[in-house]
């Protein structure tokens, strides 16, 4: 066994000894409560005597916190007490792959230490033993702060193991792991702390706080390495934030010894393969020495301040593949917080070749000590040459010049004695035009001009310091521009997390985003802020919070804030208008139905307030607290349930007049429920004051009328108001339960009429206002409509009323009300639904944080809109324009529906695939249907759905759709083979083919209305048509199949794509002869498209451009894209450009400047994959298809419309005097 | 029991809603109350103790479990009360921004909140000294060692019993988690006294 000790540094300091002392104190409490700190610490020796009683005296203090709790564990048993040698076990502290980790106290020298047992199925060679055991000696030699002294290695029947100092502390691993959790996922910025000590400097930056961890820990490294020992396995989980707040570092010169040579030789594969080296990760081919552990440390650091790994992947390959080929993604854009110089160090250190790294641990440290102390540091970023190189491969033709320079070098090289002066007046011609170059911002142009000036005159100094200059320039313009670069990445980002919520902000940060980086790209992340598609009003978060109600005209809403201020707002601007200042906090409020009014609940019964000035107007003292307020229909009656005595669960529901506050009646009962109701005319309430019933009786009298039996809790009670016309005999009222009871009884005789169950709890009812329709909403993610037409007529008439009360299972033999709509694709439990006025959209409130308007008759969903946060209710605002909503109980909302803008989502029921403007209209058509095929035409205004057309002939799903220029007929592919020519006014078939052709996916007319085609992917049939008729004009065969076919303006040229051909074949249509060919693209075409204007045609290729070419077949401009597109469209009036690929699901859609070629915007903008594009006839709004059923419709220049959006005064803002509320309209 | 939350775990790292769900209901009561306890009156005062603040924050933290890489050494539960606690001092955070860059009647508003909380006798003052108590525990919590902090937060603030604790450390006895737990607390109140001599 090795001698412990010898090594040894002695604990100087008695916080051992304290601890102990504490330790024994919490023990000894536990069985004598009344045991005194001083008196404790009095056995103690004087030095230590103090601190032991304030350390106790702390104790206690935690200990009340937490209210006691009994340590009564009834076992005395002593822990473990295992011995291993002279260490005593006191417990595991860790497993990993090599062995155990134990806590164990050496009596001989009263210590704790930590003693690794390796497994003892390590089976070591005796050299091996020797070996480790001198390396062992060798770590347990090195003195540093940050290393945790090895004491010695010893063996016990041939079971080997470590004991080092034990150092109580936090894993740096668990440590990144909580900052992980605590900034969440992409964060803008990274803040938190390492738990390390300050060292008088209060409050380091986050990324201070890292530069200084490293620092240390290189200072660590560079002791060991001049000890000539690497750690070899330096990853966070080897590194400990003591209990002093000193970085300590683990396993020195242990783990990997045994990896290298007696294990085998296998990669670690549990997570410490991360921060291997690259030559590490090649294992013994290359030379490993201590340079591995600086890549170490800089994959730490890089983790550290971005919080994700430089180099990860799926799986090992991949992670190896990583860090052997790929460079980290730039620091900045994970943490903009990065200054230049850290990330110019931490890139040095992960520099794959070992001798590009920093070649000692010393410079390492130096280089953060200066970055700390905001010194240049030496580092230089190496990426200049890299840069350069990349550059050279983006541009072929440049590099052509450089062979010039080549040859240029070349001559000098053969030794033209005398620089003639004809080259001195090329070079001067060469920097000429370099400081051109450099004046409009090329600063690479500018480099390779210098550089070749320099090659003619090698030995002139002057040129050498311009191209030092230039590149130096160069250097600061690609630093800038990346710093524009990721600043403007953190502004999407942050606008990302605003949009949908705050439009404005979100609007705001995306436009200062494309100010810094004005790009393609950006501006095409422009679109998510302007995603919301309707404009979102957030009232003030911690002021209008619990309830929210709108006045019977709309313009006001009435709030109750969670701490019971009542507050009235302008529900257009969500400007506070006033509270309502009382006598008591309020629980509820309600308006009048005259909208003047409104009435609140509160701890000591009811007040009426006039809405213009906030003034009391009466109260119904009730000296209990008021949880819920109604009117009936004309005011005239106020219906208060208050919770009468608390303790003893009771409460009470009393009938007042509104006028006289007057107490008409009362039913008291206990508290089971304190949902209730009172019909429109006044004359009846219902209450749920009884368990598994619901009562009813005469507002005026108190006199109850009859019993409703309920099975479980009542959730909602609403009266069901006549329905407009003489037919209605008799008033009804529905009911919700958590059982997912839905009963629907006649009144006052109690009759049931009919009922509906939910799998789960129903929450809420609402009747249509047409009174023939019934919403239910319930835990089960479901709303469902159902008719009350069927519920009058179906019902046997149960005759007595109160036998119901003693079978709550009634449901059983009730007539089943008649569900007319599933409303489904909710994440979670609905909690309340509500029609508008006209009874056509349902708004539903779900607890996946997604408000969704329905149109009531077809069950589509017409907006969904994301909020975060369960929403607990919605409810339309009269006018049906706005919508408000509540979300987990801190903010209320408001959804302007009539207020769109930016992308409009246009869901549908089944696929759609393509879409077309109308050309004069603004109206955009789509087609949809696997099941059921139809068309829908919506308003390209507001996104609105206008109508849909359907009873087309079935054709499994249309997979092109063609307008023609006067916008009268469409043109339908389908999949099947049918085409289909239709009059898009009467919804009527003009003609339609049997289906012959499959997979017909490229319909075209000709401009002038006369002929259509349509080319079959499958069969490679090209069919010209009569577009009146249908009569086949041509046909024509392609190889492989068709991918697109277009006619020209007046149908007598056609033009056809095949499958994988990358040229274009013209064909005259009388003849079918050939007319030349389109040539020039590197990849397959995709799309072929003549333009209306007669003389041009447009192509889409995979080769990632789309080419505009002439009808002869010249080439005119080339738009690339660079990703592979396969589909392309003009706008008629000729200034844009739209292009999309359709390979992946984040693929891309690109907007060009059609007369420039200037991209001008892309974006993945589908989110899903994109198989339609349209672009209307101003080119202003783009309309893509994906796979998600959700076309969406957007601006192509959505920075100018986020700018006048911000610019525009708002629309719905109207002038008011200041204070005063909106004149009101009358109720309707 | 125990066994079933390790499979529940892993389930729920592979995303299955159901074990989310599952465990969820199984630990919300005690989260809760543990959550209560170490964030202070505040958590009651700006977040009004919400049923749905709490649940989210759990919920939250636990959807978090796959990308934060539970790598399954040390106690789920102190790892799920650590993200929930995460996520309610986000939210706390948040509304105390929201609130100091809104009027002046803000001030009022706290001690109208105070008066609100339901069956709490306490002063405004006696909050805010059991506010600061909090927070220094708190701040001393994270300078434990890992396991020293998971012990407290398992028995002192989510309440298990030794027997529990057993399980969810792998500890062998109910002994050696009695003198885990004296460590740890010694250690935690030499923690509170540094601070307090800073």
């Amino acid at each position: 066994m090795a001698r412990p000790g010898d090594s040894l540094p002695v604990h100087t300091d008695d916080s051992d000894l304290v601890q102990r002392a504490v330790e024994t104190f919490i023990e000894l409490r536990s069985k004598q409560p009344d045991l005194e700190p001083s008196a404790f610490a009095s056995d103690y020796p004087d030095a230590v005597r103090k601190k032991i009683s304030t350390r106790c005296r702390h104790f206690l203090q935690f200990d009340d916190f937490l209210g006691h709790i009994h340590h009564d564990d009834g076992t005395d048993a002593a822990p473990a007490g295992r011995k291993f040698g002279e260490f005593v076990i006191e417990e595991e502290l860790g497993r990993g792959g090599m062995g155990v980790v134990y806590l164990a106290t050496q009596p001989s020298l009263r210590r704790r230490v930590a003693v690794k047992v390796l497994a003892s199925g390590l089976a070591l060679s005796a050299r091996h033993v020797e070996r480790f055991r001198r390396e062992a000696a060798a770590a347990a030699s090195l003195r540093h702060p940050a290393i945790v002294p090895v004491h010695g290695f010893c063996e016990v029947d041939g079971t080997f193991a470590f004991a080092m100092d034990f150092v109580p502390g936090r894993n740096l691993g668990v440590v990144i792991d909580e900052l992980r959790l605590q900034n969440g996922l992409d964060p803008q910025h990274i803040d938190g702390s390492l738990g390390l000590s300050q060292k008088g400097e209060r409050d380091q930056s986050y990324v201070a706080q890292c530069a200084r961890l490293a620092a240390e820990l290189a200072s660590a490294l560079a002791t060991a390495h001049r000890a000539g020992i690497a750690h070899r396995d330096l990853k966070p989980r080897n590194i400990m934030i003591d209990d002093r707040r000193q970085p300590r570092l683990l396993d020195f010169g242990l783990a990997k010894q045994l990896d290298g040579e007696s294990l085998t030789g296998s990669l670690d594969i549990t997570g410490t393969v991360h921060y291997m080296s690259p030559e590490q990760t090649l294992q013994k081919k290359v030379v490993q020495d201590h340079r591995t552990d600086i890549f170490s440390l800089g994959v730490i650091l890089y983790e550290l301040l971005t919080l994700s790994r430089p180099f990860d992947g799926k799986n090992l390959q991949a992670i190896v593949y990583e860090i052997c080929f790929r460079d980290p993604e730039a620091i900045q854009t994970r943490n903009a917080r990065v200054p230049r110089d850290l990330v110019t160090i931490c890139e040095k250190a992960l520099e794959k070749d070992p001798d590009n790294r920093y070649q000692t641990a010393d410079e390492f440290e130096a280089d953060l000590q200066r970055f700390l102390r905001l010194e240049p540091i030496h580092a230089r970023p190496a990426s200049l040459a890299h840069r350069a190189s990349k550059w050279a491969q983006r541009n072929r033709a440049a590099v052509v010049g450089g062979g010039t320079l080549l040859l240029a070098g070349l001559l000098i090289a053969i030794g033209s004695a005398v620089a003639s002066a004809a080259r001195k007046s090329e070079a001067g011609e060469l920097l000429a035009e370099a400081g051109r170059a450099e004046a409009s911002a090329e600063h690479a142009r500018a480099v390779d001009l210098a550089t070749q000036a320099l090659t003619l005159l090698p030995e002139d100094t002057a040129v050498h310091d311009r191209l030092q200059l230039l590149r130096k320039n160069a250097e600061l313009a690609a630093t800038d521009a990346l710093r524009r670069k990721a600043e403007a990445n953190v502004l999407l980002l942050q606008s990302r997390q605003k949009s949908g919520v705050e439009r404005d902000a979100a609007l705001r940060l995306a436009l200062d985003a494309v100010a810094l980086d004005d790009s393609p790209r950006t501006r095409g992340a422009v679109l998510p802020a302007l995603a919301s598609g309707y404009r979102t009003l957030e009232f003030d978060a911690l002021r209008a919070t619990a309830l929210i109600l709108p006045s019977p005209d709309g313009a006001t809403v009435a709030t109750i804030s969670l701490f019971g201020a009542a507050r009235l707002w302008d529900s257009a601007t969500g400007v506070e208008l006033r509270e309502l200042l009382g006598r008591d906090i309020a629980l509820c409020a309600r308006f009048h139905p005259d909208g003047q009014r409104l009435v609140t609940g509160d701890r000591q019964g009811a007040t009426l307030w006039r809405a213009s000035d906030g003034k009391e107007l009466r109260h119904f003292d009730r000296d209990s607290s008021v949880y819920a307020v109604h009117f009936d229909r004309s005011g005239k009656r106020l219906l208060t349930t208050d919770n009468l005595h608390p303790e003893r669960s009771e409460f009470a529901v009393v009938v007042w007049d509104t006028e006289t506050g007057a107490e008409l009646s009362r039913m008291r009962g206990p508290r089971w429920s304190q949902e209730c109701a009172i019909s429109a005319d006044g004359a009846l309430v219902a209450s749920a004051g009884q368990p598994d019933q619901v009562q009813l009786w005469r507002a005026d009298s108190g006199v109850e009328v009859a019993r409703l039996p309920i099975d479980g809790h009542v959730t909602s009670i609403h009266f069901v108001p006549r329905p407009l016309g003489n037919d209605a005999p008799q008033d009804r009222i529905a009911i919700a339960s958590s059982s997912g009871d839905v009963r629907l009884f006649s009144v006052p005789d109690g009759t049931l009429l009919g009922a509906a169950r939910f799998g789960r709890a129903a929450y809420c009812v609402r009747i249509a206002p047409d009174g023939r329709r019934l919403l239910a909403t319930g835990a089960d993610g479901t709303a469902r409509l159902y008719d009350l037409e069927n519920g009058r007529q179906g019902g046997p008439p149960v005759v007595d009323a109160s036998a119901r009360r003693t079978d709550p299972n009634a449901t059983a033999t009730a007539p089943p009300l008649r569900e007319l709509l599933l409303l489904s694709g909710h994440g979670a439990e609905v909690f309340a639904a509500d029609f508008d006025e006209s009874g056509t959209r349902i708004v539903t409130a779900c607890g996946d944080g997604c408000l969704r308007v329905f149109d009531a008759e077809s069950g589509a969903l017409r907006l969904r809109h994301e909020v975060g946060g369960p929403l607990h209710s919605a409810a339309f605002a009269p006018g049906g324009r706005r919508v408000l909503f509540e979300a987990s109980g801190r903010h209320t909302f408001a959804v302007d529906l009539d207020a769109p803008f930016g992308m409009l989502p246009l869901p549908h029921r089944e696929w759609s695939l393509c879409a077309r403007f109308h050309p004069s209209e603004q109206v955009l058509v789509t087609a949809a249907g696997d099941l059921e095929e139809y068309l829908a035409v919506w308003s390209t205004r507001d996104g609105s759905l206008l109508r849909t057309i359907r009873g087309l002939p079935e054709g499994d799903g249309i997979y092109a759709l063609e307008l023609d220029s006067s916008g009268r007929r469409a043109l339908l592919g389908t999949f099947g083979g049918r085409a289909t020519v239709m009059d898009l006014q009467s919804g009527t078939v003009i003609w339609s083919t049997t289906n012959d052709d499959k997979q017909l996916e490229s319909a075209a007319f000709s401009a002038d209305g006369r002929f259509c085609v349509l080319a079959s992917l499958r069969t490679g049939r090209v069919r010209v048509r009569d577009a009146a008729t249908g009569a086949l004009v041509a046909e024509i065969d392609v190889p492989q199949g068709a991918r697109s076919a277009s006619l020209s303006i007046d149908g007598s040229l056609l033009a056809t794509a095949a499958r994988d051909d990358a040229t274009v074949q013209l064909w005259s249509v009388k003849d079918l002869s050939p007319r030349g060919e389109l040539s020039g693209h590197a990849g397959p075409v995709r799309s072929v498209r003549f333009l209306r204007d007669g003389r041009h045609v447009l192509t889409a290729s995979e080769d990632g451009t789309a080419k505009l070419w002439t009808t002869t077949g010249s080439l005119v401009r080339t738009f690339s894209a660079g990703e592979p597109l396969a589909i392309a469209e003009t706008s008629h009036d000729g200034s844009t450009l739209l292009c999309a690929n359709t390979k992946s699901r984040d693929a891309a859609v690109f907007v060009f400047d059609l007369a420039t070629a200037v991209e001008r915007l892309r974006t993945p903008i589908q989110g899903s994959r994109i198989r339609g594009i349209a672009l209307s006839p101003d080119g202003r709004l783009a309309a893509t298809c994906g796979s998600d059923k959700i076309p969406q419709l957007w601006p192509t220049d959505p920075v100018a419309t986020a700018q006048q959006l911000l610019q525009r005064p708002d629309p719905t803002s109207r002038p008011r005097r200041d204070g005063a509320v909106p004149p009101t309209t009358s109720p309707r | 029991m125990h066994e079933n939350t390790a499979s529940l775990v892993t389930r729920a790292l592979a995303n299955d809603r159901d074990a989310v769900e599952t465990l969820f209901q199984r630990y919300r009561e005690r989260l809760r109350s543990a959550l209560r306890k170490l964030v202070g009156p505040k958590y009651r005062l700006l977040l009004a103790d919400s049923d749905d603040a709490t649940q989210d924050a759990i919920l939250s933290a636990l959807r978090r479990l796959g990308q934060f890489e539970y790598r399954g050494d040390g106690s789920f539960l102190a790892w799920l009360l650590k993200g929930a606690e995460f996520e309610i001092l986000r939210r706390v955070r948040a509304l105390e921004t929201r609130k100091r860059s809104g009027q002046q009647r803000d001030v009022e508003l706290d001690t109208q909140m105070v008066r609100m909380l339901p069956g709490d006798d306490r002063t405004p003052a006696e909050l805010v000294s059991e506010q600061e108590m909090a927070e220094r525990v708190r701040a001393a919590l994270t300078r434990l060692p890992d396991r020293e902090r998971e012990v407290i937060m398992l028995r002192r603030y989510l309440e298990l019993d030794n027997e529990e604790i057993c399980n969810e450390l792998g500890l062998p006895t109910a002994g050696a988690v009695r003198a885990l737990l004296s460590r740890a607390q010694a250690r935690l109140s030499d923690m509170l006294a540094d601070d307090e001599d800073a």
